[in-house]
């Protein structure tokens, strides 16, 4: 049904209709609760909060778990890639937050301690108190013929760690450190527990289905909106209005309270009785421009 | 040509007005259209509708204004809370969120519902927009203005002095005092619902002694002699409880408030005409010294408390001022009518033109939309409903001879009301002279409760024949008494009855309008404003020699009244209704199909 409202035509005028109120009737028929208008409405709404869910789980809690979360992992720098006797290589070696120590974490996913940090047959100069923040890094390698080649193990170093972000290999080629965001994404969990990668798939896929087919969400945004949104607007509701109200408006009140004590003609709500009327007299007549305001 | 839309929403009873050049074109209540009482939301379907009646589009929309001033109401709360917490927690839980969400933002809100305005939204005080409703479409050119409500920003009673275009409010009194609220208070007190039950409150004083006059008097109010008041709150719990009465007032009043449809007691009725007895008196003192400070000759009302029509009449026989105009729409929804004409005359300046003839600006209030006749055919036909088509001839005489036979029959005819009452277009009505009528029309067509009385549409050539009342009062605004030459006096047994039991003793010759105090809410239909009414009454008079007609809303106990002709089929069909008239489609109860209805529908509307 199309509203007036987005009509650019004025079709009453130019038909010079009087006003007698016969012409809006069909219509009128019709107005109340419209099925179709009501369907499009819940699309439109669960494509919102498919949106919505994109924004906050990929982009946000993603970004922020990426940040922010992972610091308790201490993920460190590539020390070598000579592997011991019956070992498969060294991928990555990792700065233990728990253990305050490095560990080396082998391609068959165990991982071992180790004594020292080596670089290329040398002791790296790496002193884990100067990793501070975290950058995801892929390793890359730069041949003969200056060409970049990716190696595929991804790396984490500190921001600003110049020294490893050059890393000579031992065939002779030049291991660059990038920023690798896969490598972040595979890795971070939030709050160490939730794999921000899964967090960010769901987001990114009720994101898709809303801007794709956002009837297929509605279910969803029925379920949602009922039983999650619902409960916890209800409760964060109470605890935010509960902590202004004691926080700030009782003391506010009592404070007024005490000002006010032994002193009757400060009574803004009247509480009081007076002599004489209580009629109170209006302003002198106010200027034409108090429409224009909300108070 | 410049067109101000008024808007009235977000606390009850949203509204839209629009006015050309000052004209009134077009008004609506919005929970006409969404079926649900009261829609507090903003008004889209009324907007809708006044925009079509005009012809225009929101782009041709020159001034947009909201009947009251957001910020200062919401400046009261925080006032309150201030002045009550530690309590009053849960009202401010329930309170802030809509406030914090959506009532701060109005301007925004009303922007999102008008794509397309991209002028300033104006915004007028609560009680101003009371007062130009009740002033600017008045038949009069110089008169004092009273406006008396619940609340609205401040503001609870304000008066003033208009003249021409201008209007100026010289005293007020402000929350937490109101009469309104006092009113509400003794409604939620006697087990109805506050905004909607003071009516049942009003209905139901004659049937009791006003024994509780003094205890208000005395204790919980300090009503002085120049109508200004104060309201002690120990008695009341509206400030900060979500209650409207405290223990205290229980102490005072003997106990509890009644639950709701509990039985009703004497103690109810007692209350109801102790509270109806001070508003009279509040009114009274208010009026005259309104009069005394601006010696006008007429006096306008508007807010809720002017819809008490009980009060209204005794102020208009007091004859304190010549005559009162009270705005049909008094209540929140008559604010959108009433800043739209401030705009006009205050914002804007222009000049105001009354009617030469002494007829207010109101156009009977039939300000909506009404049933096209080919309309009407073409639906009824494809519901498959049989109908006879009248022509304007035969109308008033086929109806007449139908009400004279004991047939009630339902209007769909005309533009629709705005304003609480139903004044000939959305009507059911029924010969008066009936003795059962009033108790069949309670109980089987709007299934509400049985004290609750009918009003008669009169003839306003013979009103002064029936009634103690000299004039129009085309709103139903005015009570008056039925003359003593028709009244039948009652026997001493049945001066001994008690409360309801009266009920069923006839009181006069229409028994069907008569409430057990001889009072009547006296309708006069204009034949200029709503000629089909008019005649029909006119028809029924030449065959009984009674120019009265029993008139009651289209609607069953808490549903709106009905809008469209598919309303008023569906609410015809559920009820115990004779006859209906839509347009001049003529429908007979016995000859329509089974009605397919979803569902127990009497569950659809809430209880009012």
């Amino acid at each position: 049904m199309t509203s007036p409202i987005q009509n650019t035509t004025a079709p009453g005028l130019a038909a010079g209709r009087p006003p007698t109120g016969a012409a809006v009737l069909p219509d009128l028929y019709k107005a109340h609760g419209d099925p179709v208008e009501e369907r499009a409405r819940l699309r439109g709404e669960a494509r919102k909060l498919g949106v919505a869910f994109f924004v906050f789980f990929s982009l946000i809690i993603g970004g922020l778990s990426l940040i922010a979360f992972n610091g308790a992992l201490r993920p460190g720098v590539v020390v070598s890639f000579a592997a011991p006797a019956g070992r498969a290589a060294i991928d990555v070696a990792l700065w233990d937050g728990v253990t305050d120590g490095w560990r080396a974490r082998w391609s068959d996913g165990q991982a071992t301690p180790l004594d020292a940090l080596v670089v290329a047959g040398r002791e790296a100069a790496v002193d884990p108190a100067e990793l501070k923040g975290l950058v995801p890094l892929r390793l890359q390698v730069v041949d003969a013929a200056g060409r970049r080649r990716d190696l595929g193990a991804a790396y984490v170093v500190p921001l600003g760690a110049a020294r490893v972000a050059a890393l000579e290999l031992p065939d002779g080629t030049t291991a660059r450190a990038v920023p690798s965001f896969v490598h972040a994404v595979r890795t971070a969990k939030l709050l160490g527990v939730v794999p921000t990668h899964c967090l960010m798939s769901i987001g990114a896929l009720l994101g898709l289905v809303g801007v794709v087919a956002p009837a297929l969400l509605v279910p969803f945004y029925r379920f949602w909106m009922g039983y999650v949104a619902a409960p916890l607007g209800w409760f964060n509701t109470r605890l935010i209005l509960g902590l202004v109200f004691f926080l700030m408006f009782t003391p506010m009140a009592l404070v007024l309270w005490l000002k006010r004590r032994g002193r009757p003609e400060d009574d803004p709500l009247g509480l009081a009785e007076r002599p004489g009327s209580y009629w109170r007299r209006r302003e002198r007549p106010r200027a034409r421009t108090h429409f224009e305001r909300t108070f | 040509m410049t067109y101000v839309l008024g808007i009235s929403a977000f606390y009850h009873d949203s509204a839209a007005c629009l006015v050309r050049d000052g004209e009134l074109v077009a008004a609506a209540q919005e929970e006409r259209f969404t079926r649900k009482k009261h829609d507090a939301r903003f008004p889209r379907n009324a907007v809708d509708y006044c925009l079509r009646e005009a012809g225009i589009t929101v782009s041709h929309l020159d001034h947009v204004a909201f009947y009251d001033k957001p910020l200062l109401k919401f400046e009261r709360l925080l006032q309150t809370y201030l002045g009550t917490a530690p309590r009053g927690l849960r009202s401010f839980v329930m309170a802030m969120p809509v406030w914090l969400k959506e009532k701060l933002g109005t301007a925004g809100l009303i922007r999102k519902e008008l794509p397309g305005y991209r002028k300033r939204i104006l915004f007028g005080e609560h009680h101003e927009s009371h007062a130009a409703s009740a002033f600017y479409p008045s038949p009069f050119e110089e008169a004092a203005v009273l406006t008396i409500d619940g609340v609205g920003e401040w503001a609870t009673t304000t008066f003033g002095r208009g003249k021409g275009h201008e209007l100026e409010l010289l005293g007020q009194i402000d929350f937490p005092h109101s009469i309104g609220l006092l009113y509400s208070a003794f409604t939620y007190y006697t087990g109805f619902k506050v905004n909607s039950g003071e009516y049942k409150v009003m209905g139901l004083a004659p049937y009791g002694q006003p024994r509780f006059v003094d205890a208000i008097l005395s204790k919980i109010m300090d009503l002085r002699e120049d109508g200004s008041f104060h309201l002690r709150m120990d008695y009341f719990d509206y400030m900060s409880g979500l209650r409207m009465t405290s223990s205290r007032f229980d102490d005072v009043f003997g106990g509890p408030p009644r639950t709701a449809e509990a039985q009703l007691t004497q103690r109810e009725m007692d209350l109801a005409a102790s509270v109806q007895v001070v508003t009279e008196m509040a009114m009274e003192r208010q009026a005259r010294h309104v009069k005394e400070v601006t010696g006008a000759d007429y006096l306008c009302m508007a807010g809720g408390v002017a819809l008490n029509c009980v009060s209204n009449g005794k102020l208009l026989r007091k004859g304190i001022f010549k005559d009162i105009f009270v705005q049909p729409a008094a209540g929140d929804a008559g604010g959108a009518l009433g800043v739209a004409m401030a705009v006009w005359h205050k914002y804007l300046g222009k000049p105001r033109m009354v009617s030469p003839d002494g007829r207010d600006a109101m156009k009977g209030s039939l300000l909506g939309p009404a049933p096209d006749h080919d309309d009407a055919k073409r639906h009824l036909t494809s519901i498959g409903a049989p109908f006879r088509e009248l022509s304007e001839e035969e109308l008033p005489g086929v109806l007449a001879e139908l009400l004279e036979q004991g047939n009630v029959i339902g209007l769909c005819q005309g533009r629709m009301e705005f304003g609480p009452r139903a004044l000939g277009g959305r009507s059911i009505i029924g010969d008066p002279r009936s003795r059962d009528m009033q108790k069949t029309m309670n109980l089987k067509i709007k299934y509400r409760e049985s004290f609750r009385p009918f009003a008669p549409a009169c003839l306003p050539e013979d009103v002064a024949d029936w009634f103690e009342h000299d004039r129009p009062s085309p709103y139903m605004l005015m009570v008056a008494p039925v003359l003593e030459k028709h009244r039948i006096a009652m026997t001493e047994e049945q001066q001994k009855l008690f409360g309801i039991e009266k009920l069923n003793v006839p009181r006069s010759s229409v028994p069907a309008i008569t409430h057990v105090d001889y009072s009547a809410r006296i309708q006069t239909v204009d034949e200029r404003d709503n000629p089909v009414f008019y005649r029909v009454i006119k028809a029924f008079k030449e065959r009984t020699g009674v120019p009265i007609l029993v008139n009651t809303s289209y609607n069953v106990r808490g549903e709106p009244i009905v809008c469209t002709a598919e309303d008023a089929y569906r609410c015809f069909m559920r009820t115990e209704m004779d006859y209906l008239l839509i347009a001049r489609c003529l429908i007979k109860k016995p000859e329509q199909p089974k009605f397919d209805d979803k569902g127990d529908w009497r569950k659809e509307f809430e209880l009012d």
